[in-house]
């Protein structure tokens, strides 16, 4: 079957926390836009699957090279620094960056008071969704500064406009997140290097997981409405951005506008 | 992606205010792409026939229903509504565009020196006019249990800004109005989201005789897309506050000393 050319033809894209949920989903979409996909996650087996996935929806003529899987921690330097060389040894440049990588508590841990927070449970959070998006983004940024030519999608979250009771350092680490990228994007605009957040509500993907028991599904969305709009920032044409923007699920969180500075 | 779907919007039938110029007359064009019935209302006779026959020029659209009225009349808003039941049965979509940036053939000026007859005509047209317009369609989407509007409001509805206080005032109103609109609606199955543009290259400027457009300011069809994406989006989800606005990159000749590293 003809297929009608991808919109994201001859770029090369990043996702972190690309083995699962809203990361997977981007994975899937920017390969059927025809990108080149560099997955980074942490968990071996799900890279190979996903890698797997990929490949099978890679354009071959349009997008010649395959997915590249990197088992890296985005709380780390030296694994962000290698995550760059490696994608600019393989693809040559670096296009887009989508950074999904995030956790919503402690593994295993319940929604917790502050009083009763262990700093080792902080640390473990703000590392991740705040450091790591820091560690992410700044690898990228030489490159893209270079090309004069980018685009980074931080994956925020509603949580980072309202903040969630017994949920303090996930909404501390996404107010950061939303912090960190209107500041980034200003300093990145002259430099053709657009920078946007994107703060979606309740999503159906296993970062719910971590804290049984699930949430019902009707209060979800399905984490592929957040790739598709990924996908809307990510080819909007160049003379404009669309800034934050937030998704939720319609029947059962309409304040998303709520706190929004 | 659902953006992309020819026919997304077939056999639904949407209103567009202001619908024969700028914005308006963009997103009747996109609607229309995508097999709406499209109703355009408008105060400029001559400006709705050009509309009418641009849409004629689309292949596959549907004969559209023009009406010079007036948003900020009451009754003409009740003949809207009355009108286009009688001729299509059903009112899917309402977007609200119809607005005026100061009083006809006024400037920027300090609020010291606005007279009460320029206040008056900036909230009648912007604020009083969304209340009506939004009224009107109402009652059909209720007793529909479905219906979707977008108002358009302005980045001046988020920030205030100096010399243009009557229209900041009436775009913050927007945002108030849409935004309790949508959590009283929502049990009904009407969705209510709101686009707050940057300056966009319409004939809203022309109001103001010498004043012209920033030179930045965006085609009207970037504004009718996102307005596209938002009413074909999936109902089990919304979008929070959509801001679009110029993206400043200038291409530097040289790399500067920030690219050596």
């Amino acid at each position: 079957m003809n297929r009608p050319p991808g919109k994201l033809e001859g770029q090369v894209a990043i996702v972190t926390g690309g083995t699962s949920g809203i990361g997977r989903q981007a994975c899937l979409a920017l390969a059927r836009e025809g990108a080149a996909v560099v997955i980074v996650g942490r968990n071996r087996a799900r890279l190979t699957a996903v890698a797997a996935e990929v490949e099978s929806l890679r354009p071959a003529r349009a997008c010649p090279r395959g997915p590249l899987g990197l088992s890296l921690d985005v709380s780390r330097e030296e694994d962000m620094a290698a995550m760059a060389k490696e994608t600019l040894q393989r693809f040559g440049r670096i296009d887009i960056l989508v950074a999904s990588a995030g956790i919503l508590r402690g593994a295993g841990s319940r929604p917790t008071r502050l009083l009763d927070l262990t700093s080792q449970e902080w640390d473990g959070i703000v590392d991740t969704n705040l450091k790591g998006v820091f560690l992410s983004n700044r690898a990228v940024l030489q490159t893209m500064r270079a090309q004069r030519s980018g685009r980074i999608i931080n994956i925020a979250s509603l949580s980072g406009r309202r903040a969630v009771p017994f949920d303090t350092p996930y909404s501390a680490s996404k107010f950061g997140v939303v912090g960190l990228t209107q500041a980034l994007a200003r300093e990145m605009e002259p430099y053709g290097v657009r920078v946007q957040a994107l703060l979606p509500g309740n999503t159906d993907t296993p970062i719910w997981s971590q804290n049984e028991p699930l949430p019902p599904a009707s209060q979800t969305i399905p984490a592929g409405r957040v790739a598709d709009l990924l996908v809307l920032m990510l080819t909007w044409p160049f003379d404009s951005t669309l800034g934050e923007l937030a998704i939720a699920p319609w029947r059962t969180q309409a304040r998303l506008n709520y706190g929004r500075g | 992606m659902n953006f992309s779907d020819q026919q997304a919007l077939a056999g639904q039938v949407a209103i567009v205010t202001g619908g024969a110029s700028g914005i308006g007359r963009a997103t009747c064009l996109s609607l229309a792409r995508l097999g709406a019935a499209v109703v355009i209302i408008d105060l400029k006779a001559q400006w709705l026939a050009e509309t009418a026959r641009e849409i004629a020029g689309v292949p596959g659209a549907l004969e559209p229903l023009t009406m010079a009225k007036d948003i900020r009349n009451e009754t003409d808003m009740g003949d809207l509504a009355r009108l286009t039941l009688e001729k299509f049965g059903r009112i899917d979509i309402l977007v609200h565009s119809a607005g005026i940036l100061r009083g006809k053939g006024s400037g920027p000026k300090m609020m010291a020196d606005v007279d009460l007859e320029e206040w008056e005509e900036v909230i009648t047209t912007n604020l009083k006019g969304t209340f009506l317009c939004n009224r009107a369609v109402l009652p059909a989407m209720v007793k529909q249990r479905r219906g979707q509007i977008i108002n358009i409001s302005s980045t001046s509805g988020l920030k205030g800004r100096a010399l243009d206080s009557v229209y900041c005032a009436s775009k913050f109103g927007v945002m108030g109005l849409t935004q309790a609109l949508a959590e009283e609606v929502r049990p009904y199955g009407i969705r209510v989201q709101l686009v707050a543009p940057d300056a966009i290259d319409t004939p809203m400027w022309d109001q103001n005789g010498p004043i012209r457009p920033p030179g930045d300011s965006l085609p009207p069809a970037r504004v009718a897309d996102l307005i596209a994406y938002m009413v074909t989006l999936p109902l089990d989800a919304i979008l929070g506050d959509v801001v679009i606005a110029p993206f400043r990159f200038r291409r530097r000749k040289k790399p500067d000393a920030a690219d050596k590293a």
